[in-house]
């Protein structure tokens, strides 16, 4: 009979399909989207990209692209949550891209998978500075997140990253960045030449301000934005070179004395710091690494054609590392060249030699036993990978951005 | 009083170009400051200045190469600019290009002129409103202070007088001489 | 530009300061104008004005010395003398019509205590102050 049949067929094609389709694709990984592990690898770095409006994740032992946290205006690095399973990304969004009403907000992602957990809304007034250093900070307990604005006034955004609220702003006249530093303590940089400490109650909420005293000549020989923590000491370095060291472990920040990254014969031959990240400190080592170059003052943005290791301690530079010319690298990639080839090897040296050098922007250096060493130029995008103690350049990882603006540890 | 003297000058120095320079010339130096201002209208910052002017912007004519190429980042005025150069998306050296606006708020630094060898007032103004232009991108920082001594960064988005802090290119417009103290 | 070469550090243990390069106006221009614009008239909401406001300070207790202790003033890359100078200058160039009868100039002296006393809080502070001026004035 037709109608029993046609039942039956439908029967056992209804079956099959169910016997195929829902115990299958649940664990069947070509029809989900991946989730990172849970403990990022040793050599990962977080690559924001200003033009993409995105921070990607990359493996820089494999030039594997990971994944990428999407954000607004302006990506800065991005925050870990001290159990590992979150990140903080501020960011900033108008309505129409370009206009319509702005909205700041600290976006909280799952680490693992990526996705979006929620929001909170800060008031917007972000700051949106080129280098996009210390733009944020979570406090070193983890709990309170502080976000630079800048109007022109200065002022801190406070956001409760366990409660998930906004906790308040924070005035900080004549100051400006923020660096965490303590359990519940962010320091900021003073246009007088002295840090600005903001200690934080149970609720986000201002607990004291204190300005310490003056540790650097805001006229004659500022300090950069671009400090780094070795530990619990954050290194300022001045545009001249001089490391001011800031001890913020215990209750009252102890201020070291200055020391000088460049001798005097290194100081003749023009050598300067520059970039928009330049430098890195190795922490088990104890050795600071900094992008240097040969120009004249008011060169501290200039990029950088080499990076000197120094060490802390001792305040002595232990090693030079010669940096590739990036747009070599940039136009080897265009062409496909294979590294290892010894045509390309060929080629490879005689672009390096022949292209000018835009030099590099931004470092990096990973925090484990056998750290790399990462150098970043924005356009064309490149990010080279070199061993941190030889010195060995080891491989480029193709295609890191467009533009890229912001390298952070994840 | 001082608003009709200002005036004068404009008109005064636009008539003294186009009489000292050809008129292949006027307009290949459409660039230069006294031509952009004649021809746009003028700024609410000059406008506004209700005191004697100060000595007008120098003659770009005398310049050569780079230093004289407002499309340059090399040209005399961009000594301490940083973003995309108005010049090269649709602008001028002092006027923004269309679909911008011009913010107020800016910052103020001083170049010096290879020529005449004085310190001129230049006022970086951003140019918002609108998406990342992409063109001419400079980066010089003479006299240039971190970003937690505002008054003296060009690493802020100075896009803070406009609707949107969408930054688009940034201007140099010449705001006088930098008339030294007794 | 060759600030460096132009101007000298004068050696006041404490804030570092460069001696004036330049005319009151001028040093307006470069530290004041790019917020406060040519014509003081800031931007609302994020830049307070000075044309037509800012001598009421001068006729509330603690206003003189707000006017030294802001930000802006407090940190600007000036000496105490220039510094006095130019706060003078702006004074008398935004709102000299409503200058009080006994307002003196600021002295470098009185600049030097005041700008070594940063504000905590500028929008509570001025607010406060201006809640006790005659706005009509």
């Amino acid at each position: 009979m037709r109608l029993p049949r046609r039942l039956l067929v439908f029967a056992l094609v209804a079956a099959a399909s169910v016997a195929l389709a829902a115990p299958a694709r649940a664990d069947d990984p070509r029809w989900q989207s991946l989730s990172l592990p849970a403990e990022p690898g040793p050599h990962w770095l977080w690559v924001g990209d200003e033009l993409l409006h995105r921070t990607a994740l990359v493996d820089a032992d494999t030039g594997a692209f990971l994944g990428q946290v999407p954000g607004g205006r302006g990506i800065i690095a991005p925050s870990r949550s001290r159990d590992g399973r979150e990140i903080y990304l501020p960011s900033t969004y108008y309505a129409r891209g370009t206009r319509g009403e702005r909205t700041d907000v600290v976006t909280i992602l799952d680490a693992t998978s990526l996705r979006t957990l929620g929001e909170v809304v800060i008031p917007p007034k972000r700051s949106e500075h080129t280098s996009w250093v210390a733009g944020s900070a979570l406090s070193d307990d983890g709990r309170f997140l502080a976000v630079f604005n800048q109007t022109p006034a200065s002022s801190l955004s406070i956001v409760d990253v366990a409660e998930r609220r906004f906790a308040g702003e924070i005035e900080t006249p004549g100051c400006g960045l923020v660096y965490a530093a303590g359990p519940r303590r962010f320091l900021s940089l003073c246009a007088d030449g002295t840090a600005l400490f903001v200690t934080l109650d149970e609720r986000g909420g201002e607990a004291s301000k204190t300005h310490g005293a003056r540790f650097f000549d805001a006229a004659a020989d500022p300090v950069t934005e671009k400090a780094v923590r070795h530990g619990d000491t954050w290194l300022f370095v001045s545009f001249d070179g001089f490391v001011h060291p800031v001890d913020v472990s215990g209750p009252e920040p102890r201020f070291g004395e200055r020391w000088s990254l460049l001798d005097e014969a290194q100081r003749k031959e023009g050598w300067r710091i520059g970039g928009m990240q330049p430098f890195a400190v190795h922490g088990a080592s104890g050795r600071l690494y900094a992008l240097m170059h040969q120009g004249g003052v008011d060169t501290h943005k200039d990029p950088g054609t080499e990076v000197w290791v120094v060490d802390v301690a001792q305040h002595k530079r232990v090693q030079r590392i010669a940096l590739r010319n990036p747009l070599a690298s940039f136009v080897m990639e265009q062409i496909g060249a294979a590294p290892d080839g010894i045509a390309a090897r060929g080629l490879g040296v005689a672009l390096r030699l022949a292209l000018p050098n835009p030099g590099v922007e931004r470092i990096a250096v990973t925090q484990d036993a056998e750290p790399v060493l990462l150098a970043a130029t924005s356009f064309p995008a490149t990010l080279a990978v070199y061993d941190a103690r030889s010195g060995k350049h080891l491989r480029d990882v193709k295609e890191p951005a467009i533009a890229t603006m912001m390298l952070a540890l994840p | 009083m001082a608003s009709r003297s200002f005036d004068d000058w404009i008109e005064a120095t636009a008539r003294r170009l186009a009489r000292t320079t050809s008129r292949r010339g006027f307009l290949g130096r459409l660039g230069a400051a006294l031509l952009g201002a004649a021809a746009f209208p003028l700024l609410p910052v000059a406008r506004a200045r209700g005191e004697a002017p100060r000595e007008p912007a120098p003659d770009d004519a005398a310049l050569t190469g780079a230093a004289g190429d407002p499309t340059s980042c090399d040209y005399w005025r961009h000594c301490s600019i940083d973003g995309f150069l108005a010049s090269c998306c649709g602008g001028t050296a002092t006027s923004c290009p269309p679909g911008t606006e011009m913010s107020r708020v800016t910052w103020i630094g001083t170049c010096r002129h290879p020529v005449d060898g004085k310190d001129y007032i230049i006022s970086y103004n951003d140019c918002c409103g609108n998406s990342y232009c992409g063109r001419c991108l400079c980066n010089r920082n003479e006299g240039d202070r971190p970003v937690y001594q505002p008054g003296k960064s060009n690493d802020i988005n100075w896009c803070m007088g406009t609707e949107t802090t969408a930054y688009n290119s940034t201007v140099a417009i010449v705001l006088g001489v930098a008339t030294p103290s007794s | 530009m060759r600030r460096r070469a132009l101007v000298a550090l004068v050696a006041v243990p404490g804030l570092a300061q460069v001696a004036a390069a330049y005319t009151p106006d001028v040093e307006y221009t470069l530290h004041c104008e790019g917020c406060h614009l040519a014509d003081g008239s800031g931007s609302p909401g994020k830049v307070p004005a000075l044309a037509g406001s800012l001598a009421r300070f001068l006729r509330v207790p603690g206003g003189r010395e707000y006017l030294a202790r802001v930000p802006g003033v407090a940190s600007a890359p000036l000496s105490d003398a220039a510094l006095a100078a130019l706060l003078d200058w702006t004074l008398r160039r935004f709102d000299g019509a409503t200058l009080p009868a006994d307002y003196v100039p600021y002295t470098a002296k009185e600049i030097h205590a005041l700008r070594a006393q940063p504000l905590a809080d500028v929008a509570a502070t001025r607010k406060a102050l201006l809640e006790g001026t005659d706005p009509v004035r």
